[in-house]
């Protein structure tokens, strides 16, 4: 250490690979993304192939008629286009719900869907709709659709609460603690909905296994334009947050010390996170994972920073579940494998891999 | 000036802290000591603003300590704290720069152009003596060099020990555990440096020696009270250290034997 206030030496820290890829992430993913979501719209058993659907995409913003018959138009306006934009609205909200969790709780480990977030989502969402055969029709015809999504949202919220409070102490989170809440409250979450299971009938029962598979089969305007604005709500709460979530990361005394609201960002992370793990599993039902394996890949790229973590992130989801998607629809063809399958064969190993990193690290 | 009046802070039903009236001036490096459980750790919390306390008052420069915002206390003061984990892989440069851009409204008290924050963190670097570590993982770093980078991130936070707001606070607890005798010296060194500069230091030392060498004034707890305040040579420290840290007579001969036969 030397005292002098001011140095005299040339001090130049030189640019590193991590500076370069952060630069180099946005642009990428987004023309990654672009193209993966082009070719997802060509896979399925109508043939419409990349250069016809491009061609319709221009002629939807005043370019020349694509020349595609109206059946074509029908399976690509109402099959395969909200399929995708579902997976990308999934994606999106997952991988920046889970970046915000693991700043939150500090630790690369918390996935909505591991600690229990997901879960109690499904269980308030199951039971809404055993509930709603209760509910007068009027009642069901004017705020039926909000119904599930507001359920699941409470659903997530309610358990993000009280997972963090089970977890935290002292301004400190054990991560043992979160891991073992985190099953002991899925646990609790898998068996209410057992039992609201067992007291249904053959079409809830259908429905039921659609929120514990995960799937993006479902996918219809009605439900993108339930998840949207969700996901829009995170995806702009994210440059007010970044410097916050940076901060946390160092400790909540910390975060203090630097400035930072820690009960007002807390409090913001929580209902965004839950909103958005609502939303999610209200539309396409569990699907784990995605938010724990994105946000580890680009944190090796890019450095934990959440200025461009979180948006990187935001890509980095949509394009898994895009790609996840694509795989679970051919490999099986011509039927189909839920992609929560797909993302926890994906995403099962590269927990394992952090969780093992970790222990020889002693960082528990 | 930072100054508390009949200070008192309980947790629960313990009393931890109580009828603390001391003052903090710039210029001057102030030490708490005290045997373990004597308040330190809670008077600096009460002081840094992050605990509240349960009876009397903290003012910084007449207002209300709890009156001020997070965000304005951010640009008076920052604490370098006990704890140095962070379980995601930042560089070192990234960590300091978490400090370097903890507040836009940290600003030089001159007319001078405030320091770009990049050459803040290169000179932040330099003075830790980590500059070639610039672009190494944080998390692979040794327990004294991670407390070395927290310190410069900590410096970078409050830069100008006198801001356009007034003299900066700089706040440690226990800086020197973990690290090397050579490097104790020279945080403190950094320390006083700091004060000399007119800005106002407050540290919690368990190091007798380093903490009389080094304070301008030493604050001296037992049970939450003070038991002594004022200059260390104006102090009777044998008496003081037998009745509040219950060392003997022989103890005392000891240590001060072994620190001659290691010196000689």
């Amino acid at each position: 250490m030397t005292l002098s206030q001011t140095s005299a030496i040339p001090l130049k820290v030189k640019r590193t690979f991590r500076q370069q890829a952060q630069a180099l992430t946005l642009p990428l993913g987004l023309v990654s993304l672009f193209v993966a979501t082009c070719y997802s719209l060509t896979i399925g058993a109508s043939d419409l192939d990349a250069p016809k659907v491009l061609a319709w995409g221009l002629e939807q913003i005043g370019g020349p008629d694509a020349h595609l018959t109206s059946l074509q138009e029908l399976v690509l306006v109402k099959i395969r286009l909200p399929r995708v934009l579902l997976a990308i609205l999934v994606g999106s909200t997952l991988a920046v719900a889970g970046v915000m969790m693991q700043g939150l709780f500090r630790n690369p480990l918390a996935d909505p869907g591991i600690i229990g977030v997901a879960n109690g989502a499904a269980l308030a969402a199951v039971t809404a709709i055993t509930l709603s055969s209760f509910l007068p029709i009027w009642l069901m015809d004017t705020a039926g659709a909000a119904l599930l999504p507001l359920a699941a949202f409470l659903g997530a919220a309610s358990a993000t609460l009280l997972l963090y409070r089970a977890a935290t102490q002292g301004g400190q989170t054990n991560v043992a603690t979160m891991l073992l809440a985190g099953i002991a409250f899925s646990a609790i979450a898998g068996a209410f909905t057992g039992v609201v299971v067992f007291n249904s009938n053959d079409d809830q029962l259908r429905d039921f296994t659609f929120w514990t598979m995960g799937s993006l089969g479902g996918a219809t305007w009605e439900r993108i334009v339930i998840l949207a604005p969700l996901c829009l709500l995170m995806l702009l709460a994210m440059p007010l947050l970044s410097r916050g979530l940076n901060a946390l990361l160092l400790g909540e005394a910390e975060a203090y010390h630097m400035g930072i609201d820690t009960q007002k960002t807390k409090r913001a992370i929580i209902l965004l996170t839950a909103a958005g793990v609502g939303g999610a599993v209200a539309t396409a039902g569990i699907i784990g994972f995605a938010s724990i394996i994105v946000p580890h890949v680009l944190r090796q790229i890019i450095g934990p920073d959440h200025r461009v973590l979180l948006p990187a992130s935001a890509i980095g989801g949509a394009f898994l579940l895009v790609l996840s998607d694509m795989i679970a629809r051919t490999i099986v063809a011509p039927a189909e494998l839920p992609i929560g399958i797909i993302t926890a064969i994906i995403g099962a190993p590269v927990f394992l891999s952090i969780l093992l990193s970790r222990r020889r690290q002693m960082q528990f | 000036m930072l100054s508390t009046d009949n200070l008192g802070y309980s947790r629960g039903k313990a009393q931890v802290l109580r009828g603390i009236t001391a003052c903090f001036r710039p210029g001057e490096i102030s030490v708490i000591i005290g045997p373990n459980g004597a308040g330190k750790s809670s008077l600096l919390g009460c002081l840094t603003g992050e605990l509240k306390p349960t009876a009397g008052k903290i003012e910084l420069e007449g207002r209300h300590l709890a009156s001020l915002s997070a965000r304005d206390l951010a640009a008076r003061r920052a604490v370098l704290a006990q704890s140095n984990n962070l379980s995601f892989p930042f560089t070192v440069t990234e960590v300091i720069a978490l400090g370097a851009t903890a507040n836009a409204q940290h600003l030089p008290s001159q007319e001078a152009a405030p320091l770009p924050p990049q050459q803040m963190i290169e000179q932040a670097l330099a003075k830790v003596g980590l500059l070639q570590y610039a672009n190494r993982l944080y998390q692979q770093l040794s327990g004294g060099e991670k407390q070395r980078v927290q310190l410069a991130r900590v410096l970078c936070q409050v830069w100008y020990p006198v801001s356009d707001a007034g003299p900066s606070l700089l706040f440690l607890d226990e800086p020197t555990a973990g690290l090397d005798l050579k490097y104790q010296f020279d945080l403190m060194e950094m320390a006083r440096g700091y004060a000399k500069a007119g800005g106002c230091v407050i540290a919690v030392l368990h190091e007798l020696d380093m903490a009389y060498t080094f304070a301008d004034q030493l604050l001296l707890l037992e049970n939450g009270t003070i038991a002594a305040c004022g200059k260390p040579e104006e102090l009777d420290m044998p008496q003081l250290l037998k009745s509040v840290y219950k060392l003997s007579d022989s103890l005392i001969a000891q240590k001060a034997g072994a620190s001659a036969r290691l010196l000689a």
